[in-house]
């Protein structure tokens, strides 16, 4: 099943995550009850430097479907990206939060 | 709840009458994303509750992206930008963020403030300085890239508050 943000779907999102020709792997994050909206939001505006509509979708995405790809490119610079997400801290919104959220690289 | 908010739905007439949840999974992107763009602001969170916990949870996003189709471009656009209008927090609604989620109260819990860090230094100088003044009386002009220095401070004044000894209640003999 691909994913809103896949590549066939670059046309209609111009603002999703991009992948090109350099694109070997991409990072999927994983939904939890930890962290909310605002979070993920903030979260890929910063790190992936998606527009906050594109971050919103991704954000709902990983809602409804427990997981969404939110940034593709080359192993190294992915490494980079995950190593920021998942140091990126709990969400200071939520009192119980205490943990970063889960991602993973995939090859593309 | 599910038989409530049918009931609720049908009474809107945004759709054909829905007898089951099933049903309301069944309709196609753009009689979803109809609703879902005519409903009343606070109860679109339980609308994609109630959808989000059916069977095929990625189908539903796709229709949400009304299927990747033109036609449905528009519906969607319109459900985006009132899902995000519901489920983000607006910018004026916080005056700093360290004064709504860093409370004095919370800082005796040192496990609570250290995860916290990350929070405390991605936010611009200003309103860190102005939370210090406002927690510790001291006046602070931390500037860019000074965020560390920052929070150490804020973090040697918690520990030097917890440090000095309380008053203790009068003996009954004094």
């Amino acid at each position: 099943m691909a994913f809103s943000n896949s590549p066939q779907n670059l046309k209609e999102n111009r603002d999703a995550p991009q992948a090109s020709q350099n694109c070997t792997h991409k990072i999927v994050l994983f939904d939890d009850e930890n962290h909310t909206y605002n979070y993920v939001v903030d979260l890929l505006s910063h790190i992936c430097e998606l527009s906050k509509e594109a971050a919103f979708r991704c954000a709902l995405e990983v809602d409804l479907t427990g997981k969404s790809i939110v940034y593709y490119g080359p192993h190294s610079a992915c490494l980079d990206k995950l190593g920021q997400i998942t140091s990126y801290g709990p969400d200071h919104r939520l009192f119980d939060s205490m943990y970063s959220m889960e991602a993973q690289i995939e090859v593309f | 709840m599910e038989k409530a908010f049918l009931k609720y739905l049908n009474q809107l007439n945004l759709a054909p009458p829905l007898g089951s949840l099933a049903e309301l999974n069944s309709l196609n992107s753009s009689q979803l994303l109809n609703i879902a763009t005519q409903l009343p602001d606070e109860v679109l969170g339980t609308f994609l509750y109630l959808l989000k916990n059916e069977r095929e949870p990625n189908q539903l996003f796709i229709k949400l992206m009304g299927m990747h189709e033109e036609e449905n471009r528009s519906l969607s656009e319109t459900f985006f930008k009132k899902a995000q209008l519901c489920y983000l927090e607006q910018p004026e609604e916080l005056v700093n963020p360290l004064t709504t989620y860093l409370p004095l109260e919370a800082l005796d819990d040192l496990a609570f403030l250290s995860s916290r860090e990350n929070f405390f230094k991605r936010q611009n100088t200003v309103a860190i300085n102005e939370y210090l003044l406002l927690l510790t009386g001291q006046e602070t002009n931390y500037t860019p890239g000074q965020e560390n220095e920052a929070f150490s401070f804020l973090w040697n004044w918690v520990l030097s508050t917890k440090s000095k000894p309380k008053n203790l209640p009068p003996t009954q003999n004094s």
